[in-house]
């Protein structure tokens, strides 16, 4: 007999790739309770649950699906729309605590913009609406009528963007010192 | 020559929007002409006329001429400094001016030393009065840095401008870089400020007891300036660090992370989505959920094998008989037959001539043999004008109008 509350609605959502955040309330407290009950529990059948350090759970997709159409989407829907935070001078942590309307969102304001979501089959501001929709299903936005916010999954494409800063910046100190350039931190690493 | 004071600030406060202008202007030399103009801008009706108040700007020293260049004249620097600090628009002080000081002190400590050796009472005083004016400098520096790094970072979280999150980062490395973390390296508790501090306080005190200077407040009043300076500075660069630090981390990790997306946008416009990869997504779960067979499969899989029990598989007899194959007697005789018909062209009958000649065939042999004789390149064939007629087959009879066959060339 297992002593673990909920499993069955907690492996029901998270199947699909949904991320439990504070927002679900008892099966999100119950996850907290005992995290790592719950990793081995899952680790048993071969499933990977991770706590990440802002307290949101999720699986661990095992190998990135090419085929998805949604994730290239989501990528550049998040991406744009931090390059627009922080080219308004808002910290780009600001658009976790913002609230977003669909018809405002700023992602068919430039050209560029549009380039890159032509790229991906994004060519009218109504396809955006699919996007958030996608976000809500696995937990990362919260959709109500034609506003919507993050949720705290989100923060992993932060993370995702601080990680393809660092590579950057290691893969130019690799070339660097291979070409015999002595390469300086930027002044953000050295102090941060 | 003297300032009389009351006229001074009876003019200052008629004046305050020009004084402002000016100390804004307190960058460089302005000449006469430009100074005029700030006059006028600045005036209203009740004013008197500017060239009078260039000439009071002149009388009380609010500007002075520059000598090397007539015409010229500078915003005297005390005037600037109290319009500063009325409105509270410190600047503040480099690391540079503040180590000035404290090299400054150190010298004058060396001098005291000698002076106390010497016993030279006159020199003591007057380096005593230095110590004081030179703590009351470090003081204002110190004061004056705090009071501006306050103003930059209240301008930073309140200002409207849209400027990108790296420009401000970059203002605010600045700040640290420039002001904060070199004020904080001289003013540390083992930093060079302590030292001289230090050193100062000894030969105060060596002064007071060896009683070679008899003003013991002056003596007790330096020693508690440096108390307080060294309190002060400690205290406002430690708000400092604490005030820019947050802002310094919130500001790192933004440009760190609109610095990946623009990295991962400028990738997808180089390479097209095709060549973007996997790295810049993020990856989600999927279950690939593979459902166990139903009974109703299991089911049909074993109605299928009970109603088709296996069976051998046929043996394929490789020897070589010595009965020619149906299938090559039949394209041997499809092969000899226009050879055959050749000869006794024309027919009138092609039907009626195969079931007459190979009376023995079945009806599929029949009717392939028909079949490509019609259409050989040799003969020409078409129905004959005769009525339908029945041909019989050893398992069929067939009803069919007669066709006529003659050679292709005629």
């Amino acid at each position: 007999m297992n002593s673990l509350p909920h499993l069955q609605p907690i492996f029901e959502k998270m199947r699909a790739g949904y991320h439990l955040s504070h927002e679900d309330g008892f099966l999100h407290a119950a996850l907290m309770n005992d995290p790592e009950g719950y990793k081995q529990y899952f680790a048993a059948i071969g499933l990977n649950l991770v706590k990440h350090e802002r307290d949101f759970f999720y699986f661990e997709a095992e190998e990135r699906d090419e085929t998805s159409v949604h994730l290239p989407r989501v990528a550049v829907f998040a991406y744009v729309l931090i390059d627009y935070t922080a080219s308004q001078g808002q910290l780009t942590d600001s658009i976790m605590t913002a609230k977003f309307s669909l018809r405002g969102l700023p992602h068919f304001s430039l050209d560029s913009y549009r380039a890159h979501l032509r790229q991906v089959g994004l060519n009218e501001p109504d396809d955006l609406k699919e996007i958030v929709q996608y976000l809500a299903r696995i937990g990362w936005a919260k959709l109500d009528g034609d506003e919507f916010h993050f949720l705290r999954p989100f923060y992993r494409m932060f993370d995702k963007c601080l990680e393809l800063s660092k590579l950057s910046t290691e893969r130019a100190e690799k070339v660097g010192s291979e070409s015999g350039v002595v390469s300086h931190a930027s002044a953000e690493e050295k102090h941060a | 020559m003297r300032i009389p004071l009351i006229e001074f600030f009876r003019f200052c406060s008629r004046h305050t929007a020009l004084l402002r202008e000016l100390a804004e202007q307190s960058g460089g030399d302005l000449p006469e002409s430009q100074i005029l103009e700030l006059v006028r801008h600045c005036a209203d009706e009740s004013d008197e006329q500017p060239e009078t108040v260039l000439k009071k700007l002149k009388d009380l020293r609010v500007i002075e001429p520059v000598e090397a260049d007539p015409g010229f004249y500078v915003v005297a620097g005390p005037v600037v400094h109290v319009i500063r600090y009325l409105l509270y628009e410190a600047k503040a002080a480099t690391s540079d001016s503040v180590l000035g000081h404290v090299n400054s002190l150190e010298d004058r400590c060396k001098r005291l030393n000698s002076a106390l050796e010497a016993e030279n009472v006159t020199e003591v005083e007057l380096i005593v009065g230095d110590i004081n004016q030179i703590l009351r400098r470090i003081y204002d520096d110190v004061a004056a840095t705090h009071a501006s790094i306050l103003a930059a970072i209240a301008e930073f979280k309140t200002g409207r401008r849209s400027i990108s999150v790296r420009e401000k980062f970059q203002r605010i490395v600045y700040w640290m870089e420039a002001f904060v973390l070199p004020m904080v390296d001289i003013i540390k508790v083992d930093g060079v400020m302590e030292e001289a501090f230090a050193e100062t306080e000894r030969l105060l005190r060596l002064a007071s007891d060896q009683s070679v200077f008899n003003d013991l407040g002056a003596i007790e009043r330096n020693l508690r300036f440096i108390r307080l300076v060294r309190k002060h500075a400690l205290r406002v660069f430690d708000e400092c660090r604490r005030e820019i630090q947050p802002l310094y981390q919130a500001l790192a990790r933004s440009t760190n992370i609109a610095a990946g997306a623009a990295l991962a946008l400028e990738r997808l416009r180089r390479d097209g989505a095709q060549h973007w990869g996997s790295e810049p997504l993020v990856p989600v779960f999927f279950f690939r959920q593979q459902y166990a067979v139903t009974d109703s499969a299991i089911k049909s899989v074993l109605e299928r094998i009970i109603h088709q029990p296996p069976e051998l598989p046929p043996v394929v007899n490789f020897n070589e008989g010595t009965q020619e194959p149906a299938g090559m007697r039949q394209r041997r005789w499809l092969d000899s037959l226009p050879d055959r018909v050749a000869a006794e062209l024309p027919i009138e009958d092609l039907l009626g001539w195969l079931t007459k000649n190979y009376g023995e065939s079945s009806t599929s042999e029949i009717l392939a043999g028909f079949s490509t004789l019609v259409f050989h390149e040799r003969f020409r064939s078409q129905f004959a004008n005769g009525p339908i007629r029945d041909y019989e087959t050893p398992d069929h009879v067939l009803r069919a109008r007669p066709v006529h066959v003659e050679p292709a060339e005629k």
